[in-house]
């Protein structure tokens, strides 16, 4: 019995690469992509979500390319950088690994060259030894794969150099044929942009994405012999299995072999639906204690880890998760997140969850329990963006507001969706402010009736009304709070004046009295209302100076403008 | 005398302008602060910090606190002067001119000033015109450096040492970490100065040394804390130790009796640790198998690894108890390099009583074994008892003595499949094996088994726990690789060569990994296998657990396709899930075969009551469940001394929620070690209001707890594991 379950336990692999030759191992379309890409001598990049088989891939074109003659080297980052390195140790690490990945070390001795050229910076003498040693020294086309990039991440230093030296790699063809024998390929767990920002410099626009997905059931065809012994129809059980996970290599794998080594197995087979429990009280109930090796906690703390993001991703995934409606893919900043989480994919142009498990998982309770971590206003954020149509009873008023902008004016990067949200609030509020106003205009308008008598009182209230328009022009240059107090007074005391010739008028008396009262609530609005504008003015420059995360994809101009106008209309008033 | 002493006042004066490269500030400050806190004279020190200062800035923080010493941190440029931040956050250059005027209006209060700048001795030179003491770079000095540095400086000053003495320990420092920068730092006198102490206004304020570190010969009075077993002859030698020392004018504590008066043991015991010069440790075959006594000593141990002035010493005698009978692992491993006395008869006890007084005295030091010969005796003595009689220990053996392994396996119950897929798991080429458990479930006899599996197959073993190393190494992850390699290099009698091989054009993981891949990996005929054993201890240093499990992940990978890495195979042993936020920048650790140790099952107590000579029930077997279910150790214990007819099972799970009971011992260091966790101490009284299972507030909490043996998991909940700990703990922490 121990023997055979241990023979299964090896056919299928669990967490971190495939063995060469493992029958485990399922072809994918991106095998060949990658394959041809490499072969042509382009720039590819696999940059996708965690555990879908990114390093057996590797594994497997090195292969694939070794077999025609192609030296392939393969540096993991994970082994070369530390937050304590350096960019010289770095630099001279991917060296190192170059050299032995070439069987160079006979040939040179790196640590004599290196401290030969200690003059120059550390990416020239990367380019300088790509140039002279490794072009020089080797006469076959070279591949490098560079896996696990994402942890140039971690790097106290910018890495834009590296990323500029691959392109410049390719640059070089045109002058230097050598140059035509050495080819690139990353791998990990980022986006381009996240990589490097320079758009003259970046790889990424003269590469080849390489799309990696789940396994179909046609793929996967090879995963169902390590169900043969056991089971009649091994491709019903995959085709079960796959039903759950959607091909995403990880638990597919797991559960397979949960199925093979299972003692109950023989029970599975007579009953499909025996998956469905197995899975369910193995990988579902209580996932937190099963997770083992761990891949449902990689996703939940990559989406838990950067603490001001939380409320954006949570905001979409619950939105993907909540609605019949559809989430289109928009490549905004969350939406790339979330999707290189793996917890969801795009479908169609639309957001959809990868796989059941994660959906049963990662259900609603779970981002229940997540959003009562959040403070009261990022609940309420996570809640207006998840609504459709958008609920405005979920926007932020009055001093909350104030509160969230000024907070916003002081952290270093803002989200987009925090951007999106503020001004969505901001918007709220001045029309509020506005209706308010003109509310009180026409209190004002009555009163004026009454007092109809008295062009006194007109001219009074219309001086009031140009103050109040002059107020606000203040305002926003932020002087108003020193001169509303001095308004006020000075209307009160032309009231009172006007207050004694009429007092014979009962209603007029009234009416002034009434007036009195919109001058103070107006004033009360307006000074609000100006304050609110000054602040989101101060959020328009700072946005003007660095733009909010993620932003930049989207067009936003439909969300600035009703603002900008409306800022300016008041400032023409 | 100290409660006179002035307070000297740090201002810590930091600018990095967004325009310069980035330094690391806040570590410097964040570590000088915890030098600081540490010592053992924090009162005396004010820290007072300012980031991002601008010139005026300077002025200000001078005028509003006085400092008596001024530490700047950030950027020099040599001549031109020190890097100051304008008023958008760039640099602004401040000149030597204008430095030496500013400290010259402060002479009179500043005292020292720290220029924690690349170049800034050009600025030293100027300025110690007027200020007493000056330290500055006289060439560009690292992050790291500066670190070290201004660490042990303060690290010394908080030890009461002058300002000579903190700048000649900051630059050792940096020497020790082995980074080429431990001439940079400079300390100039005020010309005309006689070297003096810091305490320069109050000259006589100065505190006299510690007698360890200095062999005086005026005899000092010290801090005793005497541990002991409240049983003779223990008892009355450690009453006559008293005493003694009593008689010298020393300040003793006994920790024996006094201890158990009052609710507040725990904190007692803590302070008393914390403040003593001494720790006099009377082992018994006894004592030497208490939890408490061996979690004395660790924490005696941390103290020591912590503070720069080693206090306390350990002194341990052996009370009837043979110099070659052996300790536990743990136990053995902290006192391995330190000599010990033995006590056999009230005839040696002045010997001994005067040769304690000589070295609490401070006449005499205490003998310390050379760490590199000592290493290797933390191989298992050859085990003289008759393992039978022997009582269970609380740490297991990670390597199987020799000859010892049919009666050790006795007592050995295996958990199939567990045994046989390990087994079969560790004969692969470039193995990797997981073992996960929570504390005393058996992670380390199926860790030791594994080794000995593989080395009948010739395979080369090493054993190598995290929890007897040094505390200090675990804190960079430079260091802790070179510790890893060096180790590693010894156990296996190759020379080291570390040095060698540690390059500073490389990266630290890079120097390992060439470690293992140019030098020892070809050096060895066989296989290598490399148990790792309470990797837990890294946890609490999330950078470098990061790269470390990092760097194994990448060694396995590595071994799928190369044949030289093929040779390496790990057994890692855990007690808990990686609870640390790993960083999300790279793969997680969820390579190999994990293992997760069950409980013990009816069958499996019965049939290791069995080899007790017990012939149990299973509704015997069943009851005893019901208070310590299948708890490895604690089955053992109970079962260890039901058949010596000491007790009967009855009697047992009478007493067994109280510290008077069986398992006293046992609990109460679960109580000692949560007082020192507060957050797990309020998850515990959360526990034990709830009446069932609970969710606590956070997963570390929760994973910590768990790792502890404490809790289990019902859901997302959790609850006690046994009745035994929610008995004693509904006890303890009710009201």
């Amino acid at each position: 019995m121990t023997t055979k379950s241990a023979a299964v336990s090896e056919f299928y692999h669990v967490g971190g690469s495939l063995p060469l030759n493992s029958p485990a191992y399922v072809y994918r379309q991106a095998d060949d992509e990658l394959y041809d890409g490499l072969k042509a001598g382009e720039f590819c990049y696999v940059l996708n979500s965690r555990q879908m088989g990114k390093s057996s891939l590797r594994v497997q074109t090195t292969q694939r390319l070794r077999s025609e003659g192609v030296a392939c080297v393969a540096i993991d980052l994970t082994q070369i950088g530390s937050r304590s390195t350096t960019a010289g140790q770095w630099y001279a690490g991917i060296t190192l690994n170059l050299t032995k990945g070439l069987y160079l070390t006979d040939k040179i001795n790196l640590r004599n060259w290196l401290k030969e050229r200690d003059h120059l910076s550390p990416v020239q003498r990367l380019s300088e030894f790509i140039e002279e040693i490794l072009l020089k020294l080797t006469s076959q086309q070279i591949v490098v794969f560079i896996d696990e990039i994402d942890s140039v991440l971690s790097l106290e230093f910018s890495l834009d150099d590296f990323f500029a030296l691959i392109r410049d790699c390719y640059n070089q063809r045109a002058d230097k044929p050598d140059y035509r024998r050495i080819t690139f390929a990353l791998l990990g767990v980022s986006t381009p942009s996240e990589l490097i920002q320079d758009k003259k410099r970046t790889p990424f626009n003269i590469g080849r994405a390489i799309e990696l997905s789940g396994f179909n059931l046609f793929e996967a065809k090879p995963l169902a012999t390590g169900l043969a012994d056991k089971f009649e129809d091994p491709q019903a059980i995959l085709k079960k299995v796959l039903s759950w996970t959607n091909g995403q290599p990880f638990l597919t794998q797991k559960i397979c072999e949960l199925i093979a080594t299972s003692s109950s197995s023989s029970s599975i087979g007579v009953k499909l639906t025996g998956i469905d429990k197995l899975i369910g009280s193995q990988i579902i109930k209580n996932w937190e204690a099963q997770d083992n090796p761990e891949h449902l906690k990689t996703i939940q703390d990559r989406l838990l880890s950067n603490k001001e993001q939380i409320k954006g991703l949570l905001a979409l995934y619950k939105k993907i998760l909540d609605s019949g409606r559809k989430v289109m893919a928009d490549n905004s900043f969350d939406q790339e997140e979330l999707c290189l989480s793996g917890l969801v994919m795009k479908e169609k142009n639309c957001l959809v969850p990868q796989n059941r498990i994660y959906k049963k998982v990662f259900n609603q309770k779970w981002i229940e329990k997540e959003l009562e971590n959040l403070s009261f206003h990022d609940r309420l954020q996570v809640d207006w963006f998840s609504s459709s149509p958008r609920d405005s009873s979920k926007l932020l008023a009055g001093k909350e507001l104030n509160n969230a902008i000024s907070k916003a004016n002081d952290r270093v990067n803002v989200f987009s969706q925090d951007w999106e949200y503020l001004l969505a609030c901001s918007q709220h509020e001045l029309l509020r402010y506005q209706r308010d106003l003109n509310e009180q205009k026409n209190v004002s308008k009555k009163s004026e009736k009454h007092l109809s008598l008295s062009q006194i009182s007109k001219e009074v209230a219309e001086s009031a009304l140009k103050e109040e328009r002059q107020s606000l022009k203040q305002a926003l240059d932020d002087i108003l709070s020193d001169l509303s107090v001095v308004n006020f007074f000075t209307i009160l005391l032309t009231l009172l004046a006007l207050m004694f010739p009429l007092q014979s008028l009962f209603k007029a008396r009234i009416a002034i009295w009434e007036l009195a009262v919109f001058f103070i609530v107006s004033l009360i609005v307006i000074s609000n209302a100006s304050s609110l504008l000054t602040q989101v003015k101060e959020l328009l420059d700072k946005y003007e100076k660095e733009k909010p995360i993620g932003l930049e994809i989207k067009d936003d101009s439909d969300l600035m403008k009703p603002l900008v106008e409306m800022i300016d209309e008041k400032l023409e008033e | 005398m100290t409660s006179n002493t002035p307070i000297r006042k740090i201002l810590i004066l930091a600018a990095n302008p967004r325009d310069t490269s980035s330094l690391r500030l806040d570590e410097e400050i964040r570590d000088i602060r915890e030098a600081l806190q540490r010592s053992q004279y924090r009162d005396q020190f004010a820290l007072e910090c300012r980031t991002a200062v601008r010139h005026q800035d300077v002025q200000r923080a001078l005028l509003d606190t006085k400092p008596h010493i001024v530490h700047f941190s950030g950027h020099g440029v040599g001549e031109q002067g020190l890097v100051l931040e304008n008023e958008v956050g760039k640099m602004q250059l401040v000149s030597t001119e204008a430095l030496v005027g500013l400290f010259e209006l402060f002479s009179n209060t500043v005292e020292c000033v720290l220029l924690n700048a690349c170049y800034s001795k050009f600025q030293a030179d100027a300025i110690c015109q007027n200020i007493n003491y000056v330290i500055g770079m006289n060439q560009p000095i690292g992050d790291r450096a500066a670190i070290e540095f201004a660490v042990s400086f303060y690290d010394a000053l908080g030890a009461q040492h002058s300002i000579e003495f903190a700048h000649g320990l900051g630059c050792n420092a940096i020497a020790m970490a082995g980074i080429a920068e431990s001439q940079t730092p400079v300390l100039l006198r005020k010309p005309g100065l006689v070297s003096q102490s810091i305490q320069n206004q109050n000259a006589d304020a100065v505190l006299p040394m510690k007698s360890s570190m200095l062999s005086q010969s005026t005899s000092t009075q010290s801090r005793v804390f005497i541990s002991y077993r409240s049983k003779e002859p223990d008892l009355s030698l450690a009453h006559q130790f008293y005493d003694g020392l009593k008689d010298s004018g020393h300040n003793l504590f006994m920790a024996g009796e006094s201890i158990r008066l009052g609710e507040t043991w725990a904190q007692r015991i803590d302070d008393e640790l914390e403040q003593c010069d001494y720790f006099l440790l009377l082992l018994s075959p006894q004592s030497a198998i208490s939890e408490m006594v061996t979690e004395e000593v660790r924490r005696a141990k941390q103290l020591q690894d912590e503070r720069t002035y080693g206090k306390p010493t350990i002194l341990p005698i052996r009370v009837n108890f043979p110099m070659n009978s052996p300790l536990n692992y743990d136990l053995r491993g902290y006192l391995q390099r330190i000599q010990q006395r033995e006590w056999k008869s009230q005839e040696d006890t002045p010997k001994i009583l005067k040769e304690i007084l000589s070295v609490v005295s401070g006449e005499q030091k205490s003998e310390t074994i050379d760490v590199r010969q000592a290493v290797d005796d933390s191989e298992p003595s050859q085990l003289l008892l008759n393992v039978k009689n022997r009582p269970p220990v609380p740490v297991a053996e990670p390597e199987l003595p020799e000859g010892q392994v049919d009666l050790e396996s006795a007592f050995y119950i295996e958990r199939p499949p567990i045994e046989a897929r390990c087994y079969e798991a560790i004969l692969k080429p470039g193995a990797l094996i997981r073992i996960k458990a929570p504390r005393q479930m058996g992670k380390t006899s199926l860790f030791a088994r594994i080794l000995h599996h593989a080395k009948q197959q010739g395979y080369l073993t090493i054993s190598l726990s995290f929890q007897i190393a040094d505390a200090v190494i675990f804190s960079d992850l430079d260091k802790f690789l070179r510790w890893f390699c060096a180790t590693i290099g010894r156990k296996l009698k190759l020379q080291n060569r570390v040095a060698e091989y540690w390059d500073d054009i490389f990266g630290s993981k890079d120097n390992c990994t060439a470690y293992f891949e140019e030098y020892l990996l070809p050096e060895i005929s066989n296989s290598l296998v490399l148990g790792l054993d309470e990797v837990d201890m890294i946890f609490n240093h999330p950078e470098v657990a990061s790269d470390f499990l990092g760097l194994l992940r990448a060694w396995h990978e590595l071994a799928k396709n190369n044949d030289l890495w093929k040779k390496l195979r790990l057994v890692i042993v855990h007690s808990t899930e990686v609870y640390i936020p790993m960083s999300i920048n790279q793969s997680p650790f969820n390579v190999g075969l994990p293992i997760d140790l069950p409980e013990f099952k009816v069958e499996q107590i019965m049939h290791l009551a069995q080899s007790h000579g017990l012939d149990w029930t299973s509704s015997q077997a069943q009851h005893f469940m019901k208070m310590v279910g299948g708890h490895p150790y604690l089955v053992r214990v109970g079962l260890y001394y039901i058949a010596r007819r000491d007790v009967t099972l009855e009697e047992v799970l009478e007493a067994a929620p109280t510290e008077a009971g069986l398992y006293g011992d046992h609990l109460r260091r679960h109580l000692w070690n949560l007082e020192h966790y507060p957050e797990l101490m309020k998850a515990v009284k959360k526990l034990v209001e709830s009446n069932g299972s609970v969710r606590l507030d956070s997963s570390v909490q929760t994973f910590k707890l768990h790792s502890m043996g404490l809790v289990q998991f019902q859901g997302n909940n959790v609850k006690f594991r046994y009745s035994l700990y929610e008995q004693y703990f509904r006890d303890r922490l009710r009201g």
